[in-house]
């Protein structure tokens, strides 16, 4: 069982060591080995270079994709390095390492294709985000569930496994900007199951999170509207067939 | 139309003619698109040299003032053109963002095997 974790690195020279060692630190006490690859998404600050120091293994991209193409690139990796779960992990200490074995479990076991750590399925996560943009990821989850008939709560989260069927989904499409609740889509349309897991998230300790709240309107409108485009797109591309 | 506008016109797509064929031949402007731009200014001589046609058109379509068919019909034409710039720029991010993830991969796969 060969497992990828795909740690998306924005500017993030402050958190990403703290990330890696925590990976080898929870490396030691599961089940499952996992190895772990940073992608460098041209970051403007020195993560290039610590990563290098340190001999983190990293794929610079030659210039700034956005998390979506980033995450993507680590897909690619993924499948033509023949793995079999790829779990995507943010480079900016939000998620905690030692629920890597709960997300990877029902994988193994085929009880589902993708699993989703979730943050409001369980008390858990302390850490909950703020009132505001909760409101919006329940809204964001109804327009999901309308969309596609399938319940899933933290659909913003970006602690995520999946196995190699979805690999070969997301590195052939994946969205840009946000991708997170709009990726869900494809991979519910496409029949593949998805599973929840409760798993405790963290403040993050360094740096800005890439979503501000002036952003934050025009984010669930721009996010709704393209889970229902590609809800309509992707039902029609299965008739086609 | 009067005649001094119709001169006036004329040299003005004159002008942008040659404009077009000087950015052709600086490589500013690819062939594929300096042919489309000089196709189009060709037959926007046509209603100039005959504007008794421009009527004519108007008044069949039910027009009543031919000035609003040559503006609809330039808002509709820069729609299109606005609409094929961005399907092709759609597709020159896709291309783009494929291309640098594939470097990417590659750049990282040599360094590898160097240290290797």
């Amino acid at each position: 069982m060969k497992i990828l974790v795909i740690i998306p690195a924005y500017n993030e020279e402050l958190n990403i060591l703290n990330t890696c060692k925590q990976l080898n630190k929870a490396n030691k006490k599961m089940k499952w080995k996992v190895d772990y690859l940073v992608i460098n998404d041209g970051s403007k600050d020195r993560t290039s270079e610590v990563c290098k120091e340190n001999q983190l293994p990293c794929i610079n991209l030659v210039q700034n994709l956005g998390i979506g193409g980033a995450v993507q690139t680590g897909y690619k990796y993924a499948y033509e390095n023949d793995y079999d779960i790829a779990i995507q992990f943010d480079g900016d200490g939000q998620h905690d390492a030692s629920y890597l074995s709960s997300l990877i479990e029902p994988i193994v076991n085929k009880e589902a294709s993708m699993t989703i750590g979730s943050r409001y399925i369980s008390t858990l996560s302390e850490f909950k985000s703020t009132k505001i943009r909760q409101l919006g990821i329940k809204i964001l989850s109804f327009v999901l569930k309308v969309c596609t008939r399938k319940k899933v709560y933290d659909v913003t989260s970006g602690f995520r496994a999946i196995n190699r069927d979805v690999i070969k989904l997301f590195k052939e499409d994946y969205p840009i900007d946000y991708p997170e609740p709009e990726s869900l889509v494809n991979v519910v349309k496409h029949g593949y199951m998805i599973q929840e897991i409760p798993v405790k998230m963290n403040e993050r300790k360094y740096g800005k999170s890439s979503i501000t709240p002036l952003k934050s309107i025009y984010y669930m409108i721009k996010v709704s509207l393209s889970i229902l485009i590609n809800s309509i797109v992707i039902e029609k591309e299965s008739e086609n067939r | 139309m009067m005649l001094q506008l119709q001169i006036f016109l004329v040299c003005l797509i004159f002008i942008v003619l040659v404009c077009i064929f000087r950015f052709i031949k600086k490589k500013h402007l690819s062939m594929k698109y300096g042919i489309f731009w000089l196709l189009l200014l060709c037959l926007l001589l046509i209603p100039v040299l005959f504007p008794q046609m421009v009527e004519v058109i108007s008044e069949f379509l039910g027009f009543e003032v031919s000035s609003n068919m040559v503006f609809l019909f330039a808002f509709v034409f820069l729609f299109y053109v606005i609409f094929v710039l961005y399907i092709n720029v759609s597709k020159l991010v896709d291309q783009n963002k494929i291309l640098t993830q594939e470097l990417s991969l590659l750049k990282a796969k040599i360094e590898r095997e160097d240290r290797k």
